[in-house]
């Protein structure tokens, strides 16, 4: 009895609190209002908005070779994949088919992309929660991999390496030799990240139990990706629609079983190891040949055998893809997703014969992600949701485009 | 619990696994690269600062102002003014790229039938000043010398330079003797 | 009467001591400069580089520079990537609560200029809003070219005067 008045005199009050859009653990510039009681979050708000670029609009002014270099900037950890689910949306739009050759070498470095953003987010996550080592490791093999795409187009991040119908360059003798380096060196490291977390029982305790969401539930919020194979969901575009090469090669889904940060982060260290393995078959079955489709598009979007406009024009209506006088693509609309590192990443285009796309839509994995926040860390304590915001291993710029 | 796993758990068995990983890796040589006083080499290719090929023999530019490379750039930050066409010569008036709109993406090196713009291994360039790296048709050529005092490999040109998957013979005219003389 | 050489400049030493004579400029942009704390600030892509140079390859730590969380204890920011205007009144109250003298940094082409980013929803550079002291060029620059930029902020805090008195 007198505790409850002792209670009463206290007034007790829930308190909101704002985290971000600076803050060293939400992942660069996402918000969240936090409604605590105590330690205990009661509702939690997300705010998007905040690195919004407009990148769907500003392709609908681009040629479609153009709006590549944009994709990149999509989510800058996995770029390469970006420009490779681009790449295949309007390879679909038009009918063009890129030879084997160049199916394999997007496949092989895709996967590479897999590994090198994985390893950013075990970094991060694991220096959120608060082990530092796990972060300079990952930094060490990642340098590896970046230096890799250096050699490879001559960019570490922002590679803009494939094209319609193909890939932008040939890779040489020396890659193969380092990447068969890479998959040989990589899985010994990937047991060293596990001896530092999987039996620590700081980790255990930050990431056994929070965030848990069913297997139901993780479908109908329409997670994807690593995040819905936590939940022991076995959904995987290389496997359901499967692109490029990825027909041709032997891989596991794992899976998780509980649905908690734990599982999911056993999921994506698995996936590390499939990953290995793709990149493996890759380089032994790599084929001869060409690496660039004959009905691929010039960068300008100008029709074969097309004689250029003479004249001193001015610059834009010089270029024919914008003009209606060509029908440079079949009209129509198409959705054509990849499996990105951190979901579904999703192309809607719509088409009118013109060069450059009249809509584009991007069905980006973050966005959704973002939304099941505050779904994962009710209930939970304010620490876990720095857990939460790292295992769904959001980039902003991905969901604010 | 059964018994080995409270063994376990009282001696800090797998705290102390990850303790002999770090000690392990600490007494292995260090990856820092000390960079002013080392730099590791850049891989041929890399996307730089940007150049305007200087012809060895008339020790002007190569651009004939075709205007391909304003087109295809995604950020719009190539601004090229020419006298002529209509049946004459163009005449190159004024190139201008402003470096800090660029992205690196190398189209404009890609589509130039001239192999006139370039995109060399030069990457530090920082400024002060916003103005100083908004470059002019004669500080292009300067960065090409520049380049050209720098670059140990052989011959000037670059595999990135050229469009991909073409064959040499089918290329323009330009960058397919930029490819059989090397420069 | 003791020897003195001038070692550089503004720069002396006592023949046959340890004792050194310099200005008091001298001593405290020294300070400054050997030990430059920037805020963590990621916004977009460059971030990830500046992780990357902060990492065991390029390491951040042999030039003093030790990030800091909180702009109360920070020297310089590094704005590194896109700025938005919703992004931009943020940035601006971050920087108004770092103590004086304050340095930023402008990182990568959207941070310089915009970049890619002309549209309705991009601010076209940070120097529309915030004094920038170095210009980084590159989408995103590689660490090195973190490093240059840094020296060159280095450079510049060691050629300032009197900023060290509270009568400036």
């Amino acid at each position: 009895m007198e505790q409850v008045e002792i209670e009463k005199d206290l007034h007790t009050q829930e308190l909101t609190l704002n985290m971000g859009p600076q803050h060293p653990a939400t992942h660069g510039v996402l918000r969240l209002v936090l409604e605590l009681d105590g330690e205990v979050v009661k509702r939690c708000t997300p705010h998007v908005g905040y690195l919004h670029r407009g990148i769907e609009k500003l392709s609908e002014y681009r040629a479609y070779p153009s709006v590549m270099p944009m994709t990149d900037r999509l989510d800058y950890i996995s770029s390469m994949i970006n420009n490779i689910g681009y790449c295949i949306a309007v390879e679909r739009l038009m009918g063009i088919e890129p030879p084997p050759r160049a199916k394999y070498i997007r496949t092989l470095l895709s996967e590479l992309t897999r590994i090198s953003s994985h390893l950013l987010w075990l970094a991060t996550h694991a220096l959120d929660i608060g082990a530092m080592t796990v972060f300079l490791y990952c930094f060490r093999e990642r340098e590896w991999l970046l230096n890799m795409f250096e050699m490879v187009i001559g960019a570490r991040l922002t590679v803009s390496y494939p094209r319609i119908g193909g890939v932008r360059s040939d890779i040489d003798d020396d890659f193969i030799k380092e990447s068969i380096k890479f998959i040989d060196e990589f899985p010994s490291r990937i047991d060293e990240y596990e001896t530092l977390l999987d039996q620590n029982r700081i980790w255990l305790q930050r990431t056994k139990g929070i965030g848990v969401i069913s297997t139901k539930e993780a479908v109908r919020w329409g997670l994807t990706g690593p995040t819905l194979r936590g939940s022991g969901v076995n959904y995987d575009i290389r496997k359901k629609v499967p692109y490029d090469a990825y027909d041709e090669v032997e891989f596991d889904v794992p899976l998780g079983k509980n649905g908690d940060v734990y599982d999911r982060y056993r999921c994506r260290m698995e996936e590390l190891r499939q990953s290995v393995r793709i990149i493996k078959q890759c380089i032994e079955r790599m084929p001869d040949g060409k690496i660039l489709s004959d009905d691929a598009p010039d960068l300008d979007m100008n029709p074969k055998g097309h004689k250029r406009l003479v004249g001193n024009m001015s610059l834009w209506s010089a270029n024919i893809a914008f003009t209606n006088e060509y029908t440079l693509t079949p009209k129509g609309e198409l959705y054509s997703a990849v499996e990105a590192p951190k979901g579904e990443l999703g192309f809607y285009i719509v088409s009118d014969g013109t060069g450059k796309p009249y809509r584009m839509r991007l069905r980006s994995p973050s966005f959704v992600h973002a939304s099941v926040i505050p779904r994962l860390c009710q209930g939970h304590m304010i620490a876990d949701v720095i857990a939460v915001i790292g295992t769904i291993d959001i980039v902003m710029g991905e969901c604010d485009r | 619990m059964t018994f080995k796993e409270l063994v376990k758990k009282a001696l800090f068995l797998e705290i102390l696994s990850g303790l002999a990983l770090t000690l392990k890796v600490f007494l292995k040589k260090p990856v820092t690269i000390r960079y002013p006083h080392e730099k590791r080499p850049v891989s041929p290719g890399f996307r730089g600062r940007h150049a305007m090929v200087r012809e060895s023999e008339t020790g002007k530019e190569r651009c004939v102002a075709c205007m391909k490379c304003a087109m295809v750039c995604p950020s719009q930050c190539i601004y090229i003014k020419y006298n002529g066409g209509d049946g004459t010569p163009r005449e190159l008036v004024k190139y201008e790229i402003e470096a800090y709109r660029c992205i690196y993406c190398g189209y404009c090196v890609e589509v130039c039938p001239m192999n006139a713009i370039v995109l060399t291994e030069h990457y530090e360039y920082s400024s002060y000043k916003r103005e100083d790296n908004y470059f002019d048709k004669e500080r292009l050529l300067l960065n090409w010398d520049e380049h050209v005092k720098t670059f140990k490999g052989k011959g000037y040109f670059n595999k990135f330079w050229s469009p991909p998957g073409i064959d040499i013979k089918r290329l323009p005219v330009g960058k397919r003797e930029s490819i059989n003389t090397g420069k | 009467m003791t020897e003195i050489t001038e070692r550089q400049q503004d720069f002396k030493q006592i023949k046959g001591t340890n004792a050194f004579i310099t200005t008091i400029d001298k001593v405290v942009n020294w300070g400054r400069a050997g030990s430059l704390w920037p805020m963590t600030f990621g916004l977009a892509c460059c971030a990830i580089e500046m992780m990357s140079a902060g990492a065991a390859h390029y390491d951040f730590d042999r030039f003093g520079i030790l990030f800091r969380a909180s702009p109360r204890q920070s020297d310089c920011i590094i704005i590194a990537g896109t700025v938005t205007y919703k992004m931009a009144p943020v940035i601006r109250k971050v920087y108004d609560q770092m103590p004086e003298p304050r340095y930023v940094l402008a990182v990568g082409s959207c941070a310089c200029s915009g970049g890619i980013f002309n549209t309705y929803s991009t601010v076209q550079g940070v120097d529309t809003f915030l004094p920038v002291d170095v210009y980084i060029p590159g989408c995103p620059p590689r660490p090195e070219a973190f490093f240059e930029g840094l020296m060159k902020l280095q450079e510049k805090i060691k050629r300032e005067e009197f900023k060290w008195s509270r009568w400036r």
